[in-house]
């Protein structure tokens, strides 16, 4: 049986990536999983944000400034992150972002989810790949 | 500098209300990408299009099928007077300033401003006194006459019963230059109500993407222009393909519509 906390936390409607609704522990598209998981180690503005999520992803998720700003949109209607005040740095005005907890424990539950689907495969390749070399 | 302004045009997609919090840290966010490569700042500002057509589609999905609707009513009422009003400016102009005429293009031009301003019900109900006055409404009024105004009446009490949610702009009244303009030409050279209806279906068919109002106000007035004698034999001006294409714009704009809402609230 579920705990009433987990219950709650995926009974509660997530909208994140691109026109799709979610639920927490289900799924995050690359962009809103790369775009949060940025925030980790602090918070970040917008560009920086779209750098480091093009960092973790190894280059395969560049998130555009159209869809960084809706995404972000959408995890602080849900809490997941925080905006800071505006400041200008370089002549350009920013606002950093941070993750919440909310935001943190939504991360940690797909990091679980990727890491658990990427387990099964990974583990049924090793064990017919013998089957298919002979 | 150039690169600013271009930005910034770009955001003139987003919302008003967007523009205002998150505009200029967007604006930067594209500075900073396309600061090093032209592609990158072209693809950069070509987001920034996109996400505020998409943000604009998400707040007309929000609205509601009924009242996307009734948006939908209350925009072709306000065509419709628009090009009663041009028919009228035009009937003055062929037959010369009679008394009645004038009257008629004064009562349309005013209710036409009070419908743009925002007072839509005032409007509305004076749009239905102006049809009984001058429409083909009265104690004779055979059945088939009384069909060719089911459309605007409809629209019209649309209008009375669920006026469009804007706030009250007295800048909407910048649209009477189109028809003053619109006017102007036809005193000199033959503009047909057909021609004017097309061109707004052409930017109803372009905001298709994030707004299918105006293209099913568009239709609904086709429907009203085509079921006028007139109005048939002015549209034949334009191609034996305007009625399948009137019923089809209807057909893609309430698809269009029904497919907006089912993605809201999927």
């Amino acid at each position: 049986m579920r705990s009433s906390s987990s219950r709650n936390r995926r009974s509660a409607g997530l909208t994140i990536g691109r026109l799709s609704t979610y639920r927490v522990g289900v799924e995050l598209r690359p962009p809103s999983y790369f775009a949060l998981a940025a925030l980790i180690d602090g918070p970040l503005h917008g560009y920086a944000i779209a750098r480091r999520a093009l960092e973790l992803s190894g280059g395969r998720v560049r998130i555009s400034t159209g869809t960084l700003y809706a995404l972000l949109e959408r995890a602080l209607s849900e809490s997941l992150v925080i905006a800071g005040e505006p400041y200008v740095e370089g002549g350009r005005q920013r606002r950093d972002y941070t993750l919440t907890p909310a935001g943190r424990v939504l991360l940690a539950d797909e990091a679980a989810r990727l890491e658990h689907a990427a387990r099964a495969v990974s583990g049924r390749l090793s064990a017919t790949s013998k089957l298919v070399l002979t | 500098m150039i690169r600013a302004r271009i930005g910034q045009a770009a955001l003139r997609a987003y919302p008003p209300a967007v523009r205002q919090t998150r505009g200029p840290e967007m604006l930067g966010m594209v500075l900073d990408a396309g600061e090093h490569s032209n592609r990158a700042f072209v693809r950069e500002s070509g987001s920034l299009v996109l996400g505020g057509l998409r943000e604009r589609r998400a707040i007309t999905a929000r609205a509601g099928t009924r009242r996307l609707l009734a948006d939908s009513c209350c925009q072709a009422a306000l065509i419709g007077l628009m090009l009663w009003l041009l028919r009228a400016l035009s009937a003055e102009a062929i037959a010369g300033p009679g008394q009645q005429l004038v009257v008629q293009v004064l009562v349309l031009a005013a209710i036409l401003a009070a419908a743009l301003i925002g007072y839509e019900r005032i409007a509305a109900i004076s749009g239905l006194a102006a049809l009984a006055a001058y429409g083909p409404l009265g104690p004779h009024t055979q059945l088939v006459s009384l069909a060719k105004v089911l459309v605007p009446i409809g629209c019209l009490l649309v209008m009375v019963c669920a006026p469009q949610r804007r706030p009250r702009d007295a800048r909407q009244l910048l649209w009477l230059l189109p028809v003053c303009v619109l006017a102007a030409l036809n005193a000199h050279a033959d503009v047909s109500l057909p021609e004017v209806l097309a061109v707004m279906s052409v930017g109803g068919l372009l905001r298709l993407f994030h707004d299918p109002r105006l293209a099913i106000a568009c239709s609904l007035v086709w429907i009203l222009l085509l079921s006028t004698d007139a109005g048939r034999t002015a549209a034949a001006g334009l191609g034996s393909l305007v009625i399948p294409a009137a019923g089809l714009m209807l057909t893609v704009a309430a698809g269009r519509l029904w497919s907006m809402r089912h993605n809201a609230t999927a």
